[in-house]
């Protein structure tokens, strides 16, 4: 527990404000899409990472550019190839000249220590690339050559994915998947959401975005979203959907039983509650909700359903399941 | 005591109050139902069953009350925990769980309410953000009072069966037979004589037009019955013993004048029976108490006269020696009544074949139609009460 209440009103105030920015700073550049930008900022607020879906040319590059450039973080790209090796994500030591005659080796940091870091395609990189990812997304620090060396607070890696070139990818292993702390998927955009991106990128004048709220900032209100509360009522919620996920547990549907071949881990449940969490305090509230986790539960569980056989065969779509999950969890 | 111990007593003032909210709606939703359950129940009681009949406005309507009374006290001790009472309040002022969460504040500071507020300043905001939620409405406005929805098909129907109950004459109401069997079970309590006395009247009398009365249909039995029955009837006539057995020995002389069918004084108490008197009733079972004992000290004091035979109308009743002897023991024994007594046994005796016969036929009646044990003595009523049509001899006299 820290802090007064005064101080955490006044925590909770700035965690308003800076939501909102970076909302409409998104906005200014990314046109619509509002629930796939909360759900965007509540994962970066909650330091998970989010791996976005959607196929090519709908802005998933550019709202992560755009996140990154809406807070003062340091911000770096990866664009993941076949080629791309896992030296070049982490870093590595190179043969340094630091005086004449004088040559050591020193560890040049990778993209990966950035605050916020884009894997653009993360499924064209090879599998040994994409094992590179995994340290310093669940345990926040890279080992190379036996020296750890831990990634500054916040961290986010943000990666995408196309679904409909498969041709020469290696999609990601379930364990890596779940590693991320939710999966959004990019939708294409109205005729009035596709005019406004018209009038936007095709004219003159290219929108802006005006940086605020510094890493200290930033890590601050990730701690403050640790510190709501949730009812054991509201986490038994979520524990139910989570355990509905598993076929032939007794709490599942019907169509879980038929299609699931392996649900959602302990680690959905950590991705929902915090989820809801933050999703409190956007809220006004410090205290987590039933609604709250009904809201984040298909980002946080929809990329850890693994179908089975007959739910492949009959394109039965994790987000199907999950909505009857949540129906049947109360 | 701090902000916010005062913002958590009146957090738990108010769940209190909602509490006591959701007791009144609880003891009223289900006082409701189960009111208006018993009610359509007392009706339905009331009106299509005989034993219905006898329940009093009175009695009924303390049954509805303390059913009712019983199901509010039972809902109001059923009442929901502090916790459940939270989770309800949320729903109604949406709360959005913030009044379980607060509850939860409370539980989870290991020193107790009060000693370290201000140590959780989350669990504090939380605390006042429901205290907010809560008192923003009234727990009135929150939980407002509405009765459960089958409360009105109930009412409906309660109304629907309180109209057909007055609407539908009770004649219809009642199967044949039911009437009098339960009036006579009501009313002589066990006594066996009043209904025995019943029966008497209808094995002799049918009615004018032919059909079964009620009596007939339940009560006539086996040809030993309607000896006893004749029995019953004679002494049911008096209520005084002796003076009893001694108006029997004139009364069946006048009987057996008339060819064997009661008068219409024998009709009297029948009548009085028929119409529910209770008081009737309890003479009939005095009345035939005593002519036993009559007839008793009609066995000691005649011996084995067996002259009064005749007594009833039944001529099976001459093969009942005791009980019939008792009665014409009674009577002062001399030759010209024993010639009456011989002549009036000639018509009554005329009638024990007819009674055999119909015994006989409903034997093989129910022999032939496979008829149901419960329904066989119903049969033997109706064979027992409609005798086939005979020609009537010349110088008999005809039934009334």
């Amino acid at each position: 527990m820290t802090g007064t209440t005064q101080t955490i009103e006044a925590q909770a105030s700035t965690f308003r404000d800076c939501f909102a920015h970076l909302k409409s700073e998104i906005g200014r550049v990314f046109v619509g899409q509002s629930d796939l930008v909360d759900q965007l900022l509540i994962c970066f607020f909650c330091q998970g990472h989010a791996l976005i879906e959607g196929p090519p040319g709908l802005g998933k590059t550019l709202l992560v550019k755009t996140l990154a450039d809406a807070v003062s973080l340091r911000f770096a790209r990866v664009q993941c190839t076949p080629d791309l090796m896992p030296a070049d994500v982490t870093g590595t030591n190179i043969l340094v000249e630091q005086a004449p005659g004088v040559r050591a080796f020193t560890f040049e940091p990778g993209p990966i220590f950035a605050n916020v870091v884009l894997a653009d395609e993360i499924n064209r990189a090879t599998p040994r690339t994409q094992a590179a990812f995994l340290e310093a997304m669940q345990e926040r620090r890279v080992t190379i050559f036996g020296t750890t060396h831990p990634i500054e607070s916040p961290f986010s890696v943000i990666a995408t994915q196309n679904p409909i070139e498969m041709e020469g990818t290696y999609p990601l292993p379930e364990a890596q998947l779940d590693r991320f702390f939710f999966k959004l998927a990019v939708h294409l955009p109205g005729i009035d959401e596709m005019a406004e991106i018209m009038a936007r990128t095709t004219g003159e004048q290219q929108a802006t975005v005006t940086p605020r709220f510094g890493a200290a900032t930033i890590a601050s209100l990730a701690d403050l979203v640790r510190q709501v509360k949730i009812a054991d009522d509201v986490l038994r919620f979520a524990l139910r959907m989570v355990r509905a996920t598993h076929p032939n547990t007794g709490h599942a549907p019907a169509i879980v039983d038929r299609y699931v071949r392996y649900g959602a881990s302990p680690r959905a449940a950590q991705s929902i509650v915090l989820a809801a969490k933050a999703l409190a305090l956007v809220g006004g509230r410090y205290h987590a909700s039933t609604e709250d986790v009904r809201r984040v539960a298909m980002p946080a569980l929809n990329h850890r359903v693994i179908l089975n056989f007959h739910g492949e065969m009959e394109r039965v779509t994790s987000e199907s399941i999950i909505a009857q999950v949540i129906a049947s969890a109360g | 005591m701090t902000a916010n111990a005062a913002e958590r007593t009146v957090l738990l003032r108010e769940l209190n109050r909602y509490r006591a909210r959701l007791k009144t709606i609880a003891s009223v939703r289900a006082a409701a139902v189960t009111g208006l359950a018993l009610l359509a129940l007392v009706i339905v009681a009331a009106g299509l069953t005989p034993l219905g009949a006898r329940i009093g406005v009175a009695a009924a309507a303390a049954i509805v009350a303390l059913g009712t009374a019983a199901a509010a006290a039972i809902s109001a001790a059923r009442a929901p925990d502090l916790m459940a009472t939270a989770r309800i309040a949320d729903v109604a002022v949406r709360g959005n769980d913030a009044v379980v969460t607060a509850l939860e504040c409370f539980r989870l500071r290991p020193t107790g309410y009060g000693a370290t507020v201000g140590a959780d300043p989350v669990g504090d905001l939380i605390v006042r953000q429901a205290v907010e939620r809560v008192t923003r409405v009234t727990s009135h406005e929150a939980l407002p009072l509405e009765l459960p929805r089958i409360c009105i098909p109930l009412a409906g129907a309660c109304a629907v069966l309180l109209i057909a109950a007055m609407a539908v004459p009770s004649s219809v109401r009642e199967w044949p037979g039911e009437e009098s069997s339960t009036r006579a079970a009501i009313d002589s309590s066990g006594d066996a004589a009043a209904s025995r006395g019943a029966r008497r009247t209808s094995t002799t009398q049918p009615s004018a037009t032919g059909a079964i009365t009620s009596r007939a249909v339940m009560g006539a039995a086996t040809p030993q019955e309607v000896a006893r029955t004749e029995r019953g009837g004679a002494s049911q006539r008096s209520p005084e013993p002796l003076a009893g057995a001694r108006r029997e020995g004139t009364t069946a002389t006048s009987d057996a004048k008339t060819g064997g069918a009661p008068s219409p004084r024998d009709l009297e108490p029948t009548r009085q029976d028929r119409r529910g008197d209770p008081s009737a009733g309890a003479n009939s079972g005095t009345a035939s108490r005593g002519s036993a004992d009559a007839a008793r000290s009609g066995v000691a004091a005649a011996g084995t006269s067996n002259a009064g035979a005749g007594a009833g109308s039944s001529g099976l009743s001459s093969k009942a020696s005791a009980g019939a002897g008792g009665a014409g023991a009674a009577s002062p024994v001399t030759p010209g009544s024993a010639s009456r007594a011989a002549a009036s046994s000639e018509p009554a005796s005329a009638n024990v074949p007819e009674q055999i016969a119909a015994w006989k036929r409903a034997q093989a009646a129910i022999a032939r139609e496979q008829v149901p044990g419960r329904y066989r003595q119903l049969i033997r009523g109706y064979f027992a009460a409609i005798p086939p049509p005979q020609p009537r001899q010349p110088g008999q006299p005809g039934q009334q």
